[in-house]
């Protein structure tokens, strides 16, 4: 047996040996360039990360490449049936090419083992838990890739598939469970701790290791042995281009349909806890004030949001609620508030300074904790924009005229009548109006005229819905809009195709979205000539004006000039607000907290301001510019946006 | 022309599956979107995958592609000798060949702009008015054109490492592994990867086009289509023969000699770069200029303690041995910290030399440097180093392995620890009064940056959860002295030992494993009975109070602002104008990038020259123009608190090259 044995290596060997060396030559060189590598890489923590990286990239490559050489190509080339023909068990060839291989494979990798070792033993002690621990995974490692590629090799035909099979495996194990592939065997061995360990042999690495090399190389001899080799006969045959397109195809489907389908671990529900959280009584709120100093203010606003939200419960047809929070940030003024990125159904979160001392504007505040939970009920898609304008205009309305329901003319304050207004002022292209395509474009609209003054825009807009079809219809288009579940997926892209915002309008008003356009764009009319609402106007009035320049400084560096009227009788104390944003090469919708925001505060009839931003744009950038003017004693309670562009950077 | 004709029919309907698994490939979106997003709420931009510095991952499918079709073409026409019946027919050889090109390119061509029309189709429903309208027809035929032009790159070196069958693949998955460490360790050399062709830059919203990259691409990939032919048509039969299975003596030794001849011309090259540029000592120097003798040598020590091996350079031996003497004391200070009781054992290289770090940790190892250190700062950084080496220890690396959103978590809570370590009563005694000042002063510095960052910037925590929009805007070396806040805040809002159990609570069993964000400290925190928003309010308590404290040295502190005012062939020339008096102590420091992609390694600094004469006080910094690569690049101009202390720095700025 040892001669035949014998003499089929030296066929091997004569084979194969020319492609081998060349092979080799290549790796030692690449050995070395991982060598260069690691010593100037800036993130080496130790030498021997050479012989990792070598292993990783260089040895899985050249194991698949001499597997296929030495099994698939006999294979394919149909050269098997001559030592089939020889007068020995189909066992000898198996276990003379397996051994070929698998030294091959250990000399190269061992090679590398001891290589680094050496250049590591320059500036690390290399003691034997090092050593030991490098070269039994080396060792395994080395042995495991090789029956893989070995057995993967012996299945003909079959190995491609099953390679796309084995990854499909593998994803859907780690995305399914909490098995973690880094961590498992073969893989562990060469992980991120195979060049610091010290601990020796990894035990439990190295068993799985060996079993799977175990498992891998009975797949294989019982195809080299099965029906005297017929099996892997049959299979001996080249996939052509379309099978081999057709299983990747269908590799791609599956993946493609697992992504969509995939569950995702989820965490557990987040539930606010600590020493300063006040729990609502009849509704799942929950408000944490911070300290002592804020318990009476958080009182008061519990009692204020339980009977806005259970009235909110039962108007929306929701059978409970998601938890709501609502928690204290004293670094925000009191008519700021941020709502919580929480996980879709996770409840609401709306962050708020309401201590007495920052005024805070309470109705501001519910509506931001209603809006945050229409996003959290819609899976945020409260905020597309065809439907925005009722995300924004139905909490604010509701925090007003909750209590008043079956009222038909419910109000809003004053304050956001005229804020309002605001919207509608006079452009330099003339007066701008309600129209639908404006509150189609409802982004656009609030870049254009801020968060408070869309809102409360948006808000006189469900007074006059109110008007046209009850004082529920408000309630009853938030509840068409918003009172369901929006998977993350195109069947609500089909269903608003089916039933766009604009056909519950319809159906509830009773009229055309143009018509009602009309009736609210009069409505407004109708109250600027109040005169508690052109009293308000009167201290904004006129409108400032701004002009934005480019001009071009030294070489690229370009500066932004900001040329601001204010013909306001008083501006003493008057702040103007620059916010600036850097923009990509498309347009985003632009949130307020990425805007960097620039202050300044003019003096005493101090009615033209030149504001120069220098050093800060250069050409080829596109900036999104804003410029509020804001009278904090007298204004109505908002900025007024006087520009707001996206500017190209000549 | 009829015959080649037919041929080129013939290959493309041979190539059509292939055409079908890249459509699969570049195109399979168009049935996974619809089925996780709200394909009307998608854009041109996140669809396609164009923003300014993405594109590696398109490559990448288009380099498995491209291989693909190139491996289609004759590899296997030669080993089932049906090569035999083309050669047979009345057609050129150099006709076979066109044919066989023409229909892989095309295939390819036609993939990359299928790709582009399906993207039109994944947001064509998008009715917003801000950010529904970015498909344009001239964005998109660039992108198309720009995709199948790097396809057909990577086609033709497809064609060439297929003249070695599979062992073709073996050298291009090392050249591309070369490619990415080359781009890591020397930016300005990114062009020489194809992907550059696919990672685009725009000037305003334009395109542009990398003429550059586009003619050096097109002109090696011709070099590899040329020697494809001569592989596969010419006169490198035998070359080929080599790689099939069966092969002669005379080809494996021609094959030999060449490798044996480019093998030791690339081994000498590679040793004498090392010889000259690695071994620490050995950098060529200015020799006119008077150095001191910092070093007496370069051997190297090993010493020993019960938690520690240290290998140290031999000549630096005094500081060492006082540190390597209160390295373990240093240790249980750290563990205590962090409520740890099982320390590993850790061996330090104290022989480092980085530009980038003080020290570096992985597993149980650590390397940091010894030269220019002061005792106090020795031991600062082991602690810090330490502090990690136990954070990977107790989360089982969860925190290293998801760096994306634990980055702030992880530096700044070891930053917090070894503050809390060398300010621990345990090592009063072992630190001295002096060192533990000076560490207590270097935390009160970096509170400081971090309150700068937090006014001036108006960093939120919440910004630092998501590491790569965080550095695109900001200084991501605030990692540090911010995330020193974020553990502070913790330990503020849910007791000292929070800290260590926040960091246990990351390998926790049942710890959901795809959490990001602040919904993964929301979780985590809730898993040891701290609330996250009580976090929250104690950072925002912290900073408010920082700034309270700090109030007249952060107002002394001159803001920066500038950018390129000129430069000539081998330097371009930023300067940064001071809005206040500068500081008479201050350093400052311009950092470069290519883009937002870049990592913290091809960052690279240049520090600046005050000009105190000049009204307003200005900055220049001379940055060589070989930092530079591509059309743009980002600065971040930055100014020094303290020595000691991260520097603070202002927000990065793009410039076009000029």
């Amino acid at each position: 047996m040892s001669s035949r044995a014998a003499a089929l290596l030296v066929k091997d060997l004569r084979q194969h040996a020319a492609v081998v060396a060349l092979a080799t030559v290549g790796l030692a060189l690449a050995w070395l360039l991982f060598l260069l590598a690691t010593l100037s890489a800036p993130t080496t923590v130790s030498y021997t990360e050479v012989h990792v990286t070598f292993l990783r990239v260089a040895l899985v490559p050249f194991a698949l490449a001499l597997g296929n050489r030495l099994v698939v190509a006999e294979l394919y080339g149909r050269t098997q049936r001559f030592l089939e023909a020889l007068p020995m068990g189909r066992l000898e060839p198996f276990a003379v090419k397996w051994l070929l291989g698998a030294s091959i494979l250990l000399s190269v990798a061992l090679g590398s083992a001891v290589a680094s070792l050496a250049v590591a033993s320059l500036r690390e002690p290399v003691d034997a838990g090092l050593t030991l621990s490098l070269l039994s995974r080396t060792v395994v490692f080395c042995l495991t890739i090789w029956a893989f590629f070995f057995t993967m090799g012996q299945l003909g035909k079959l190995r491609i598939p099953l390679y796309l099979a084995l990854g499909l495996v593998a994803v859907i194990l780690a995305e399914t469970t909490e098995l973690e592939l880094l961590r498992f065997g073969p893989i562990a061995l060469v992980g991120p701790d195979f060049a610091t360990s010290r601990i020796g042999v990894p035990w439990t690495e190295v068993a799985t290791s060996l079993a799977t090399m175990g498992a891998f190389l009975a797949v294989g001899l019982a195809m080299a042995l099965v029906r005297e080799g017929s099996v892997q006969e049959a299979l001996a045959k080249p996939m052509s281009s379309r099978e081999r397109a057709m299983v990747g195809i269908a590799t791609c489907t599956i993946l493609t349909i697992w992504a969509g389908l995939a569950p995702e671990p989820e965490p557990e529900p987040y539930r606010m806890q600590g020493e300063h959280v006040l729990a609502g009584r009849d509704v799942p709120l929950r408000i944490g004030y911070g300290g002592p100093e804020n318990r009476a203010a958080a009182e008061a606003l519990r009692a204020r949001l339980e009977s806005s939200l259970a009235a909110l419960r039962d108007a929306m047809g929701w059978r409970a609620l998601p938890e709501c929070r609502v928690v204290m940030r004293a670094s925000l003024d009191g008519r700021t508030f941020e709502a919580a990125e929480l996980r879709a159904g996770d409840g609401a979160l709306v962050r708020a300074n309401f201590a007495p001392d920052a005024e805070p504007d309470l109705e501001g505040l519910e509506a931001a904790l209603v809006r945050a939970l229409f996003d959290d009920r819609t899976n945020r898609r409260a905020r597309f924009e065809p439907q925005a304008w009722v995300r924004a205009g139905f909490p604010l309305w509701w925090a007003h005229c909750r209590n008043a329901l079956t009222e038909s003319r419910c109000s809003l304050s004053v304050e956001r009548r005229a804020l309002a207004q605001l919207a509608l002022d006079e452009a330099p292209a003339g007066p701008k109006r309600v129209t639908s395509s404006r509150i189609a474009a409802w982004d656009t609209l609030r870049e254009r005229e801020g968060e408070r003054i869309a809102e409360s825009l948006a808000a006189t807009g469900m007074m006059t819905l109110a008007r046209l079809a009850g004082p529920d219809a408000p309630t009853r288009l938030a509840r068409a809009l918003f009172s369901r579940w929006a998977p993350d997926d195109s069947r609500v892209v089909f269903e608003t195709l089916l039933r766009p915002p604009s056909w519950h309008l319809r159906a509830i008003a009773g009229v055309e979205p143009e018509a009602f356009h009309r009736a609210w764009d009069a409505d407004l009319a109708a109250d600027r000539a109040r005169s508690e609402i052109a009293a308000w106007l009167e201290r904004v009035s006129p409108r400032p004006t701004a002009r934005l320049d480019v001009v071009t400084a030294e070489a690229s560096q370009r500066t932004l000039v900001i040329d601001i009227e204010v013909p306001w009788r008083r501006t003493e104390g008057v702040v103007v607000g620059v916010l600036t944003k850097a923009l990509l090469p498309f347009d985003t919708v632009v949130e307020p907290w990425e805007l960097r925001r620039d202050r300044f505060v003019l003096g005493p009839n101090e009615h033209t301001r030149r504001i120069e931003l220098a050093g800060r744009v250069s050409r080829g950038e596109r900036w999104l510019v804003v410029v509020e003017v804001e009278d904090p004693r007298e204004g109505p309670g908002a900025p007024v946006r006087v520009l707001a562009e996206r500017r190209e950077i000549p | 022309m009829r015959a080649a004709v037919t041929l080129l029919r013939k290959e493309l309907r041979s190539l059509a599956p292939l055409g079908l698994l890249g459509f699969a490939l570049i195109s399979g979106d168009l049935v996974s979107r619809p089925l996780t997003e709200r394909i009307d709420e998608n854009t041109y931009e996140h669809v396609a995958g164009i923003a300014p510095g993405e594109g590696g991952f398109l490559a990448f499918i288009f380099w498995i592609l491209a291989f693909f079709v190139a491996y289609a073409a004759f590899p296997r026409e030669h080993d089932e000798r049906t090569i035999e019946h083309l050669y047979a027919l009345p057609v050129k050889r150099a006709t076979i060949f066109f044919a066989k090109v023409s229909a892989g390119l095309l295939t390819l061509v036609a993939v990359a702009f299928l790709g582009q029309a399906t993207n039109w189709l994944l947001q064509a429903l998008n009715p917003n008015s801000v950010n529904g309208h970015q498909f344009e027809l001239g964005l998109v035929s660039r992108v198309a054109t720009l995709h199948a032009a790097v396809a057909c790159v990577l086609y033709f070196h497809g064609l060439f490492a297929s003249v070695f069958r599979l062992f073709g693949v073996l050298p291009y998955a090392i050249l591309f592994f070369s490619l990415l460490l080359v781009e890591q360790l020397v930016p300005s050399l990114a062009w020489l990867n194809p992907a550059v062709l696919v990672r685009f830059e725009y000037e305003g919203r334009t395109l542009l086009w990398p003429w550059g990259s586009l003619a050096f691409h097109g002109a090696v990939a011709a070099l590899a289509g040329a020697a494809a032919y001569a592989g596969w048509m010419g006169p490198f039969d035998r070359v080929r023969e080599l790689f099939a299975t069966r092969s002669t003596r005379a080809t494996l030794l021609l094959a030999l000699g060449i490798a044996a001849v480019a093998g030791s011309g690339f081994v000498a090259l590679v040793v004498w770069v090392v010889v000259t540029y690695s071994i620490p000592g050995r950098q060529p120097e200015d020799p006119s200029a008077p150095r001191p003798v910092t070093e007496r040598d370069f051997g190297t020590a090993e010493a020993r303690t019960a938690y520690y091996a240290f290998v140290y350079p031999a000549s630096f031996e005094e500081p060492v041995l006082r540190l390597v003497g209160r390295s373990d004391r240093l240790l249980e200070a750290v563990t205590r910290v962090v409520d740890f009781a099982e320390p590993p054992f850790i061996t330090v290289d104290l022989a480092e030399e980085s530009a980038h770090h003080e020290g570096i940790a992985s597993g149980t190892r650590v390397r940091m440097g010894v030269r220019g250190q002061r005792d106090w700062r020795l031991l600062h950084v082991l602690a810090h180093e330490s502090a990690h080496v136990l954070q990977g220890e107790m989360s089982r690396r969860y925190l290293m392995d998801h760096g994306a959103t634990t980055r702030f978590f992880v530096e700044g809570s070891a930053e917090w620890v070894a503050f809390e370590a060398l300010a621990h009563p345990s090592l009063v005694g072992v630190a001295t009064d002096e060192e533990r000042r000076e560490d207590a002063e270097l935390r009160r510095f970096s509170r400081l940056v971090a309150a700068a960052a937090w006014e001036r910037n108006q960093v939120r925590l919440e910004d630092t959860f998501d590491d790569a929009s965080f550095r695109a805007r900001f200084d991501t070396t605030l990692a540090y002295p911010y995330g020193e806040t974020f553990a502070e805040a913790i330990a503020r809002a849910c007791g000292q030992r929070a800290v260590g159990a926040l960091i246990r609570a990351f390998a926790r069993p049942g710890a959901p494993q795809g959490v990001r964000g602040e919904a993964l400290y929301r979780d985590a925190l809730s898993s040891i009975g701290c609330d996250y928003e009580a976090v929250l309010i104690a950072h925002d308590a912290l900073m408010a109070e920082t700034v309270r404290a700090e109030r007249a040295v952060l107002d002394a502190l001159p803001r920066l602002s500038g950018g390129v005012v000129g430069g000539n062939d081998a330097t371009v020339l930023l300067e940064a104008v001071l809005d206040r008096a500068p500081r008479a102590t201050a350093g400052y420091l311009v950092r470069v990038r290519n883009d937002a992609g870049a990592a913290d390694t091809e960052v690279r600094g240049f520090s600046g020259e005050l000009d105190t004469d000049a009204t307003p006080p200005r900055v220049r910094f001379v940055v060589p123009r070989i930092a530079l690569t591509g059309a743009r690049f980002e600065f971040l101009f930055s100014q020094e608190v303290d020595a000691r202390a991260f520097p603070l720095a202002e927000t990065w700025q793009s410039a076009p090259v000029p």
